[in-house]
């Protein structure tokens, strides 16, 4: 078993876990934060995004023992207490840019690594910041259009 | 007063914070996880089911066809499909045995020492395969289902024409490839099964698991967990993952889940059905068709399940949008030995769509006509009669759409400047443009919604809720949101009153499937019939005619004026007041299944649809660079999430067209992870403008008809004429990419 302590959502956390446990199954099984998906356990859906360390990371892809004391983690669970991430979260829904919900958390995240780092962005870069994360009900410009909402750009 | 209003998802906050719980987000103490032993080969006897004596399966829960209760097979159209399969295979991958441990991780080291042992046949593989064996000796080949329609005479037609035009298309699988793989979960409570899951059809779900558990149905209880997506992959499929994870349930004594992984979903679950269409038309000069003789074959895959009611749909799509005085259509699934492919948005008619909107632009392009002219000279109207004999005598709208869709996309210059743009050496990229104009009819086919009966209800509770209870799912497209501004409309009433939850059978009539872009056409008018016998109830317990207004209920007579809330704690103070409808059939709708003639549908949702790309004639990449679409949907309950319907459903169609490729290779889909398995990204979509045009169906709450599947129709059809435009090539499969087209200019000796 390997133990660490993280800072999770801006609360620090103990945990056990064994040693090939991929993030996230540690965020879900371990800490009961579900709203992290898995949709291919591959790396193409970017349903499992989270931030770590300020880095747009897959939670399917991060060993979770590799990464030490002290980590900062910022799940969807998270992201709600911040002023951004409620805009955000607002935006998506105003925007209709939600039907099944289960790209959503990854496309929350996603748009909060864009919009935490870039002041200026257009439908290009959201585009781009986008393209790790499938949607599969929307078609897409409905999230363009949250994203934009979000930024203050609409 | 909430019709066309673009009120927020009812569930959308807990989906944007990640609160919602789909299956796999919830525990119970001592559930275990169920895994799927499998048949290695495509088709053959099985043998033995080896498991290694060097492992201790003490612990593992394991069940074989021996193990089941009832009887050994899943109930959809026809009995045909095994549980799990005993004495003969038929598909590879199909499931023989089952077994659940404590957790993942020791399922899936126990799968690793079970051996399936098989004594080979020679399977019939691959839609090539099924076309070439039809061609040279039909008869080897068994059938599910065979339709025909026959209308006019057919050889006065080719006599009479001045042209014959004929081709072949070919359509591919398409995995639908829902964000939330499929899962489900089953325990026991009181001697009943409770089945949770990722499901589309409760009421397909319940009798399925009680035949095989050997139970009553009111023993098993369907309860709908939130859905990530389904678009008809979990129409049929979560019938026998239910039916699995129950008799693993029913020997543990314990709760058992399975969730499929990404790779395990793609490679056994529900596909579109890959098609071939043979068409031969008989054209006069300007463009008139005057016949169409059409061979259709869908591989069916390896059982029934619901290819007849699939290919029933496509072959009653297959004349498109168009007035054809003769027609014959043979149609046919053929049986194969692949995972049965199954229900996906469109059910049918997009491959035959394809077929019949590609094979316009043929003609056009083979006559030296305008497609948009071809088309007006064939297009149905108000008085028209259809293949079927079906009079349509009111609401055809295609005419509009297409007049609306050619003005936005400024088709006909656009079109003019493309086909003579210079192909030179040093032109990279050719721009295309092309159209398609497409129908999608509401509800079941024919005389479904008749023998369904289907029942809805809503209830009023005494603090003066509404519930509305039905068996119709929301997989993302927004019933639990529709529903309560239809009921909230019909009576007058706030909308936060109005509650629709997830479907639940010890809860909820059966109001039938959430298939066949029915839910909110059907089962939205059964619940404006129970608002409508609630406001008779009212006037019943005050004895006099009432109105109401923004929740107040205004007695016409004596002048009282009742709050809502206040009314519905007298009228339902000592139990909640329950009212149930069901479905009243138009009498007028008669429908001949055995010659196929007469009203297949009460009702029709028109498209047109023009897609904008750009071909690099040196790596034949296609960007799509704009897509207009305009649809008459009847009303749009709510426009923002009518739109989101349309907008993802065109695009799921731009992927069916433009990339997403499953082949087999020794009965294997070769595509079958996301790295391989390509849908479109943020990256891959061009500029969307979405028109809706609204003439109301009155039979549909609020003219409201279904929208859900029309737009999988039209774009791959359209997307193929761009291509065609550009090129000058006539592509006649999908998906279109480069190497498609590499294999088409090769063909011609272009490269």
């Amino acid at each position: 078993m390997i133990k660490r302590k993280w800072q999770i959502n801006g609360k620090v956390h103990n945990i056990q876990f064994e040693e090939e446990s991929r993030l996230l199954d540690v965020l879900r099984d371990r800490l009961g934060l579900t709203g992290t998906k898995e949709g291919c356990g591959e790396g193409e859906c970017g349903a499992c995004s989270v931030i770590i360390d300020g880095e747009l990371k897959l939670g399917c892809l991060q060993l979770a023992a590799v990464l030490s004391d002290g980590t900062d983690i910022l799940t969807i669970e998270g992201v709600e207490k911040t002023a951004l991430g409620k805009r955000i979260q607002k935006s998506f829904l105003e925007s209709n840019a939600v039907q099944c919900g289960f790209c959503t958390p990854g496309m929350v995240m996603a748009t909060y690594y864009l919009l935490s780092n870039n002041k200026n962005i257009d439908r290009r870069t959201i585009k781009t910041a986008l393209s790790g994360n499938l949607c599969r009900c929307t078609g897409y410009r409905s999230i363009f259009e949250a994203v934009e909402l979000a930024s203050g750009r609409k | 007063m909430y019709i066309g209003k673009n009120i927020d998802r009812t569930d959308g906050w807990d989906k944007v914070t990640g609160k919602i719980k789909f299956i796999a987000d919830i525990q119970m103490p001592d559930m275990l996880f169920g895994l799927t032993v499998r048949s290695p080969v495509s088709k053959g006897k099985l043998k033995e089911i080896k498991f290694d004596k060097n492992f201790d399966f003490s612990d593992i829960t394991v069940v074989t066809a021996k193990d089941i209760k009832g009887e050994n097979y899943i109930h959809i159209i026809k009995d045909d499909m095994p549980c799990l399969a005993s004495g003969q295979i038929e598909y590879l991958g199909e499931p023989v045995a089952l077994i659940a441990a404590k957790n993942i991780r020791k399922a899936y080291e126990a799968l690793r020492h079970i051996k399936v042992e098989v004594e080979e046949e020679t399977p019939l593989l691959g839609l090539e395969e099924i076309v070439k064996t039809y061609k040279r000796e039909p008869h080897s080949l068994t059938y599910f289902y065979q339709p025909q329609i026959n209308k006019g005479n057919i050889k006065e037609g080719f006599d009479e024409a001045s042209y014959i035009v004929e081709a072949e298309f070919y359509t591919g699988f398409q995995e639908h490839l829902y964000l939330e793989p499929q899962g489900m979960m089953t325990y026991q409570k009181n001697g009943k099964f409770y089945c949770v899951g990722s499901l589309q059809c409760p009421y397909y779900v319940r009798p399925a698991v009680a035949k095989v558990t050997g139970k009553k149905e009111d023993d098993i209880v369907i309860i709908q967990a939130p859905t990530g997506g389904a678009f008809g992959g979990k129409e049929d499929y979560p019938s026998l993952l239910a039916a699995h994870t129950a008799l693993l349930c029913q020997k543990s004594g314990k709760p058992v889940m399975m969730i499929y992984d990404r790779e395990e979903d793609i490679s056994f679950t529900t596909k579109r059905h890959p098609s071939y269409v043979h068409h031969k038309a008989g054209v006069m000069k300007d463009g008139k068709i005057l016949v169409l003789e059409s061979t259709i074959l869908f591989d069916a895959g390896a059982y029934v399940t619901l290819s007849p009611v699939v290919l029933s749909r496509g072959t009653l799509h297959a004349c498109s949008v168009y007035s054809i005085p003769n027609v014959r259509i043979t149609a046919k699934a053929v049986k194969s030995n692949i995972p049965p492919p199954g229900a996906f948005r469109g059910f049918g008619a997009p491959q035959t769509l394809f077929a019949m909107e590609a094979f316009i632009d043929t003609i056009a392009h083979r006559l030296k006509l305008s497609p948009y002219e071809v088309r007006r000279k064939n297009l149905l109207k108000t008085g028209s009669e259809m293949a079927t004999g079906q009079q349509l005598t009111e609401g055809v709208a295609i005419d509009r759409c297409l007049d609306r869709l050619i003005s936005i996309s400024d088709f006909k210059k656009k079109f003019e400047i493309y086909r003579k743009q210079s192909k030179s050496r040093e032109t990279e990229i050719l721009k295309g443009i092309g159209i398609a104009t497409v129908l999608h009819g509401g509800s079941f086919t024919g005389s479904g919604e008749l023998m369904l009966k289907s029942k809805a209800a809503i209830q009023l509770n005494p603090d003066g809720t509404l519930e509305i209870l039905i068996a119709n799912t929301d997989m993302g497209q927004g019933v639990q949101t529709i529903f309560p501004q239809i009921a909230a409309s019909k009576l007058n009433i706030p909308i936060e009153l109005v509650k629709c939850p997830l479907p639940d059978t010890s809860r909820v009539p059966n109001s039938g499937p959430t298939v066949a872009s029915r839910t909110t056409m059907i089962v939205g008018r059964i619940i404006t019939l129970c608002c409508d016998e609630l406001l008779n109830l009212f006037e019943k317990h005050y004895k006099e005619k009432i109105k109401i207004d923004n929740g107040i209920l205004l007695l016409t007579k004596s002048k009282k004026r009742i709050p809502f809330r206040k009314a519905a704690s007298e009228i339902a103070s000592k139990k909640p007041l329950y009212i149930e409808k069901q479905y009243d059939f138009p009498p007028e709708q008669v429908w001949d299944e055995q010659n196929y003639k007469g009203t297949a549908y009460p009702v029709y949702s028109w498209g047109a649809i023009a897609i904008e790309v750009e071909v690099n004639k040196y790596t034949f990449e296609i960007r799509p660079v704009n897509l207009y679409t305009v649809y008459e949907i009847g009303r749009a309950i709510n426009p923002k999430s009518a739109i989101g319907q349309l907008e993802g459903g065109s695009i799921q169609a731009l992927g069916y067209g433009l990339m997403e490729k499953c082949e087999l290779k020794n009965g294997k889909f070769f595509q079958n992870r996301l790295q391989t398995y390509i849908i479109p990204t943020s990256e891959d979509m061009p500029e969307i403008k979405t028109e809706i045009i609204e003439v109301p169906y009155p039979r549909g709450p609020f003219g409201a008809k279904g929208l859900g599947e029309l737009p999988h129709n039209g774009v791959a059809p359209a997307l193929r004429n761009a291509v065609l435009n550009a090129l000058g090539i006539e592509i006649n499969e999908i998906p279109i990419n480069p190497e498609t087209i590499l294999k088409y200019m090769k063909n011609r000796g272009l490269v």
